[in-house]
């Protein structure tokens, strides 16, 4: 008896001056803590030492943690963050300033909290800059460049960065993914860009390839500013309030893009193009949309091949002309084409899925031409709160007998039979609901069949034949 | 008395058809949110490049640059516009579009790329163009005379650090007039001479292409 006491009596004892131990220790540990946080400048290691010590040619990897910014590179290094390493920046320079040719930044996360002005986690102001694996958190821009030719920028991460008790920032606000001004030669590849205000922006930059990107919830995925034989395919935007914002360019390639469920915004678009000539738009799927493909403004382009499927308006044409519009499918848009001052596109072999045809020689093509009525367009440029009227009986009534000026409305001179098989196989596989058809239509039916037939059964026996 | 009702009446309703008449245009907010240039479609930010035309009608046309509003009125006149307002560049004050003093340089980057900003005085914006180094100061009625081209430039500018202040502003500006003809295509679109102007600015920007090429 007397032991055990005693034994738990030690027990008690020692758990005591255990506490009163960890008490002691306690507030010398917090006070060291605080110290490291209010102890400015702050202990960080400081990037640009290293810098300022590497020969040109160096590599410098990063091994500590996190490092304290801003750094100005001004010899051709190359700095490897080994996708662990923060560079955190406080102040208004960018995180990472490039001065000089043929840097390369790999795996390096970067933190820029101020915001305001052009302020950047990257600017680069020189050319052969190659930035990988880079990811930045950013309360300003992302990447900046600058007069810096044959840049390459793949596999990066770019995202916005709140500021803290701050509530949402407008789009407009924010900065711009990579941000792009008299830079020609780029390539931008497999990059994912969330929340900034454009996710690439391009001005007065030629010649470059942009492919592969994932764009989401910006203002615009991609926006193009009196661009040149560039290249723009394999991308990927949702979300955003215009998917591609092609302005003011020549020569320009745009395939194989996927925009879809750009409609948060009552002005989104798929794919917009304003002033763009003797460009080609073709194989691109626009999806969901509000506007599946705009174009305004635009001459001497071909629109091939695309995909424009359940969007509000399909496609607009606004004073466009000579303009080549051929083998596109239009699938489920709500209304399918609309036309105001574009009478001379050449618009034949697409596919309408409401055009109702004639093939009288077996060719797949209609003889019956398919014209876009104008009339709701013309009526609601205007007065936009005429949109209340649409699709009401008096609406369709008054364009159905609207056919002033006809000869003049944007014609598919032979709309195509059948959908294009190809074009229409993306669609299936980028279904947003994810709808996988596990059963086919006739066992559906068999099963609901079996299961009527069972209920009928039972609702007989239970309720009809037992009780008489 | 009844006459006097009568009078009453009549004053109370002339005075009231007067005040109707005097209709102001007054500028309106901009909501990013909703607000796209109606000559570009781009969103019309809440800044200091944003314009505004309010016509008699009362509805308002919000652009995103002055040379989007100043294209608008080459294609729609200007008989139908009850005010026209910029902003000032410092405050984003709505002025009136004639009271403004304008800066221009190639340069300046604005969001069409017409490179125009606006100032309520003279003394701010000559203020501004004496900060960048570069600028021509315009009133209202100047600028009727301006050639409005945007800054498309295709020539590489390697020698110089930063595009804000140019320092080889002379063979800018001599490349700029080369170009005049595709800023005009901007203004008159289905103009009869657009094939023409656009050709001849296609092969000038050929022409620079060839060069880009030798430089390198």
């Amino acid at each position: 008896m007397r032991s055990e006491r005693r034994v738990i009596f030690q027990v008690l004892a020692w758990v005591l001056l255990l506490n009163l131990a960890l008490l002691c220790i306690a507030p010398s540990v917090l006070a060291k803590s605080l110290a490291k946080d209010a102890g400015l400048p702050s202990p960080l290691p400081s990037l640009q030492q290293l810098v300022d010590r590497a020969q040109p040619g160096d590599t410098i990897v990063l091994t500590e943690e996190k490092y304290a910014g801003p750094v100005i590179v001004n010899k051709k290094l190359k700095i490897d963050g080994r996708g662990t390493a923060i560079l955190s920046n406080d102040t208004a320079e960018a995180a990472i300033r490039i001065q000089a040719a043929g840097v390369t930044l790999r795996g390096i996360n970067i933190l820029q909290h101020p915001a305001g002005g052009e302020s950047a986690a990257i600017a680069v102001h020189a050319n052969e800059a190659i930035l990988e694996d880079v990811k930045i958190r950013t309360a300003g821009f992302g990447i900046l460049l600058r007069d810096a030719d044959h840049a390459a920028i793949r596999d990066n991460v770019i995202s916005w960065l709140p500021a803290e008790d701050t509530a949402d920032t407008k789009l407009g606000q924010k900065g711009n993914g990579i941000d792009l001004y008299n830079s020609h030669h780029y390539r931008i590849e497999q990059n994912t860009i969330a929340g900034m205000r454009d996710g690439i922006y391009l001005e007065n930059s030629h010649r470059g390839n942009v492919n592969n990107n994932r764009l989401y919830s910006s203002r615009y995925g991609i926006h193009c500013m009196y661009v040149e034989k560039t290249q723009i395919h394999n991308n990927q935007g949702e979300f955003n309030m215009t998917g591609a914002m092609i302005m003011g360019v020549r020569d320009i390639h745009v395939y194989d893009n996927v925009f879809t469920k750009q409609s948060s915004n009552v002005n989104s678009q798929g794919i917009l193009l304003f002033d763009v000539q003797n460009s080609v738009i073709e194989r691109n799927l626009v999806e969901g949309n509000r506007v599946g493909i705009y174009i305004e403004l635009s001459k001497d382009n071909q629109l091939i091949e695309n995909a424009i499927i359940r969007n509000f308006i399909g496609i607009q044409f606004k004073q466009a002309e000579d303009n080549k519009v051929q083998a596109n499918d239009f699938v489920a848009n709500v209304i399918e084409a609309e036309a105001t001052n574009s009478g001379e596109n050449e618009i034949h072999g697409n596919y309408w899925d409401s055009a109702q045809g004639l093939d009288l020689n077996n060719d797949g093509i209609s003889e019956i031409p398919y014209a876009i009525n104008p009339f709701y367009q013309q009526l609601i440029a205007k007065t936009p709160a005429f949109q209340l009227f649409f699709q009401s009986p008096g609406m369709t009534f008054l364009s159905d007998m609207y056919a002033d000026d006809r000869e003049h409305w944007t014609t598919d001179s032979g709309p195509r039979m059948k959908i294009n098989p190809l074009s229409a196989m993306p669609a299936l596989s980028s279904g947003d609901a994810g709808e996988v058809k596990v059963l086919s239509d006739q066992t559906f039916i068999l099963i609901i069949a079996s299961l009527l037939l069972g209920t009928a059964i039972i609702t007989i026996i239970y309720s009809g034949v037992s009780k008489s | 008395m009844k006459n006097w009702s009568l009078a009453i009446i009549l004053i109370l309703t002339l005075s009231l058809a007067a005040g109707c008449g005097k209709t102001k245009h007054e500028a309106q907010a901009i909501n990013e949110d909703v607000d796209v240039c109606v000559v570009c479609n781009m969103q019309v930010k809440d800044d200091a490049f944003a314009t505004q035309i309010v016509t008699k009608d009362g509805k308002s046309l919000k652009f995103d640059d002055l040379g989007c509003m100043n294209t608008w009125k080459q294609e729609n006149g200007v008989d139908n516009i009850g005010m026209d307002y910029v902003r000032d560049y410092n405050d984003k004050e709505w002025i009136e579009f004639d009271e403004a003093t304008y800066v221009y340089d190639a340069s300046i980057r604005t969001p069409m790329a017409y490179g125009i900003v606006s100032f309520k005085d003279k003394a701010s914006a000559e203020a501004f163009a004496k900060e960048q180094g570069v600028g021509q100061i315009l009133s209202a009625a100047e600028l009727a005379n301006h050639s409005w081209q945007q800054n498309q430039d295709m020539m590489d500018h390697h020698d110089h650090g930063e595009h804000g202040a140019h320092e080889e502003h002379g063979a800018h500006e001599e490349h700029g007039d080369t170009h005049g003809e595709e800023a005009e295509h901007g203004g008159e679109h289905h103009g009869d001479a657009h094939d023409a102007a656009h050709d001849a600015a296609h092969d000038e920007a050929q022409h620079d292409a060839d060069n880009d090429k030798g430089q390198q």
